[in-house]
């Protein structure tokens, strides 16, 4: 007895076109174009299972093995997350002064990191909870890992708040409780907002990346034994995969999907009131808003595609996040770095042909000053090579090219970061201008940062699924339901899916079974 | 209850999954009494209509009114505990109250929405039977047997449609 389907269930497509599965997706999707097959062969169940084993022994395989690079690259990650712990305890020690934030600027390399690690965090919810709402099909190989992403840039965007504290041992003063005076936190300080902004967010997230992985996490704890089986027990709540307990997912699902999405607007808008409500000139502006929140997703997704192709090549999930998915985050991401540089344009244009001389002077410094340099590597990475490269197919399907430009534009969003924190080194109080020089342990906290969210991954992967298994099986199956006439309407689909072919491996298995008929010479 | 208290059955795709439940609520079985279960989640033409209401949209709600009240205590109640008078200030202002009244009614809303959902899918009463075929794809029907029905007859009319009625062996999670 086949497992799901069986003869009884067979669609249209059976017959020789629609067996072997042999090749790579890429490799057959070129001989499908050379043979100049213009229709895709219709998957039957046995294909759609083949497919299920394969990417379940992918996923399990790499979550079960662990190999000696590793565990080096563990132990390396975790030094460098070491060494930052110990430059925090340092400061702690010495005190604040070891870092080289001073009069006139406040705020240096922890709140430039702070404002890119949560701008970073945007892309689980863009990837994840917009395309959703958006009913986009392509994303489903790539929510789990976009989630994740967000929750651990979370993590460690939380932290520099903390970090940044004079006294960081006060910090639970900001909990909401009265203090022996009766006395309340002020509620009314942008300090309070972002701390339950981002509490806020944090919950979010965390539940959203939760609740899609607990069937995940029943199949897993059905493949393991002993301690880990434990553990996913556990966190699996008891799934046993009821159709009302999938129906009940999909309306906790649903009720997330629309309420993270204005959570994670909400959160970057008020990081960007740090800066904008503020009457320092360079940061008082009414754009900063939506211009943080654009940015945000901007190196979100620039994020999320350096984060993909490293993943796609270490787990060996080709099959999975293929080329179509880089394609399609090329394409997203050369249209956000477009807006990106609307809204930058916006505000300059309106700063300079305001008058204001500190905002002039500010810019002056920008354009042909001490920060020129970084100034105009921001625009080279932040828009002109997107917009010079990502025009092209072949560049957006070249996993080095997406790399590299990937990398690119987070180096000038960190850098864009860094500007607007560091402009009041000149302000309207010409004897009281001054300049910033990190000191070694911003550096060392900073880089650490990016070392732990690297380690994070690589323990997540190892823990956990990185691809949302069940949502790309349903993904796959939408087609043949419809073909079967077991679904009509959109709504009669369980999740927030659509129909038409998935492009991930329903796609793959349909190129290579035309390839593999059209080298027999029965294209179809 | 467990022993002779479940049914079940493996059946045959989706089509296997509506011909069982079709027999089965002819043969008396009321629907509430009838689990599938399977590692993806099957249209509702399969299962014969729509799902039974669910309360995680109550939670939600829930959430909503506690979130909202937390927010407006902590803005405004606070105010009102220990009144701060700022030299010519006004310490009672709007519009930085909206953003943590906002913040803390998202956060009751997201917090109650997974309570619900934890809590429904725990659920109480007897462990119910779960096969570890499910993870691998394959499907299952699980009869909570009513008092005036037979197993026997309930095997019969499963097996009668095409579905392999298992051995009382099943295990928990």
């Amino acid at each position: 007895m086949s497992e799901r389907g069986g003869p009884g269930v067979k669609g249209k497509g059976d017959g020789p076109e629609s067996t072997g599965t042999g090749s790579t997706p890429e490799k057959a999707a070129l001989a499908f174009e050379a043979a100049g097959v213009k229709t895709m062969p219709a998957l039957t169940e046995d294909d759609l299972r083949a497919l299920d084993r394969d990417l379940d022994a992918r996923v399990f395989g790499a979550m079960q093995s662990i190999s000696i690079r590793y565990l080096l690259l563990v132990g390396f990650l975790g030094s460098v997350v070491a060494f930052g712990a110990f430059a925090f305890g340092w400061q702690i020690y010495k005190g604040i002064g070891v870092a080289g934030i001073n009069r006139p600027v406040f705020w240096g390399f922890y709140i430039a990191s702070f404002v890119f690690w949560i701008g970073i965090s945007h892309a689980g919810t863009l990837v994840s909870a917009i395309l959703r709402v958006l009913k986009v099909e392509w994303r489903m190989p790539l929510t789990r890992a976009a989630e994740a992403m967000t929750l651990f840039a979370l993590m460690i965007g939380g932290l520099f708040p903390i970090i940044h504290l004079g006294r960081n041992w006060r910090f639970y003063w900001m909990i909401p409780v009265p203090n022996e005076r009766g006395l309340w936190p002020n509620f009314r300080s942008a300090l309070m907002w972002d701390l339950l902004a981002i509490l806020t967010y944090i919950t979010a997230s965390s539940l959203f990346l939760l609740l899609p992985l607990i069937p995940d996490l029943a199949t897993a704890r059905d493949r393991t034994r002993g301690l880990r089986r434990r553990i996913y027990g556990l966190l699996s709540f008891g799934w046993r995969g009821t159709q009302q307990q999938w129906h009940r997912l999909h309306v906790a699902m649903r009720v997330f999907t629309i309420v993270v999405i204005p959570i994670a607007v909400s959160v970057h808008t008020i990081v960007s009131w740090d800066f904008g409500m503020t009457l320092v000139e360079g940061w008082r502006s009414t754009v900063f808003g939506p211009y943080f929140v654009i940015g945000a997703i901007y190196s979100g997704m620039a994020a999320l595609v350096t984060v993909l192709v490293l993943v796609r090549r270490s787990l060996q999930l080709e099959d999975y996040v293929t080329l179509r998915h880089f394609d399609r985050l090329g394409k997203v991401l050369l249209a956000v770095s477009v807006i990106w540089f609307y809204m930058f344009w916006a505000g300059f244009l309106t700063d300079w042909y305001g008058g204001s001389t500190v905002a002039k002077l500010i810019q002056h410094e920008h354009l042909v000053g001490h920060s020129a340099v970084l100034f105009w590597t921001m625009m080279v990475v932040n828009v002109l090579v997107p917009f010079l490269f990502l025009w092209f197919r072949r560049v957006r399907t070249s996993m080095t090219a997406m790399l590299v430009i990937s990398l690119l534009v987070n180096v000038g969003m960190w850098i864009e970061r860094f500007l607007i924190v560091t402009s009041p080194g000149i302000n309207s109080l010409s004897y009281n201008w001054g300049s910033y020089t990190p000191q070694w342990p911003e550096i060392a906290i900073a880089t650490a940062t990016f070392a732990a969210f690297a380690l994070l991954y690589v323990l997540f992967s190892k823990a956990l699924p990185l691809i949302s298994l069940w949502e790309v099986k349903e993904g796959w199956r939408v087609d043949r339901w419809r073909r079967e006439g077991l679904v009509e309407a959109e709504s009669d689909v369980p999740s927030l899916t659509t129909g038409a072919t998935a492009v991930t491996g329903a796609t793959a298995t349909a190129t290579t079974a035309a390839a593999t008929a059209g080298s027999r010479g029965g294209a179809t | 209850m467990r022993g002779n208290g479940f049914v079940s059955a493996r059946v045959d795709g989706e089509r296997g999954v509506a011909s069982a439940l079709k027999a089965l609520r002819e043969a008396g079985v009321p629907r509430e009494r009838i689990e599938v279960l399977s590692d993806l989640p099957l249209p509702e033409s399969v299962l014969g209509g729509r799902m039974r209401a669910t309360k995680v949209p109550w939670w939600t709600a829930t959430g909503l009114v506690i979130g909202l009240l937390t927010g407006v205590f902590f803005s405004i109640g606070t105010l009102f505990l220990y009144p701060l008078l700022v030299g010519g200030e006004a310490s009672r202002v709007a519009p930085p109250n909206f953003i943590i009244i906002y913040e803390l009614t998202m956060l009751g809303i997201v917090v109650a929405t997974a309570l619900g959902f934890f809590l429904e899918t725990r659920g109480r009463g007897p462990r119910r039977p779960y096969f570890e075929g499910v993870s691998v794809g394959e499907i299952f029907v699980v009869v909570d047997m009513p008092p005036d029905l037979v197993p026997s007859r309930v095997r019969s009319v499963l097996e009668s449609h095409g579905a392999e009625p298992l051995p009382d062996q099943s295990e928990t999670t």
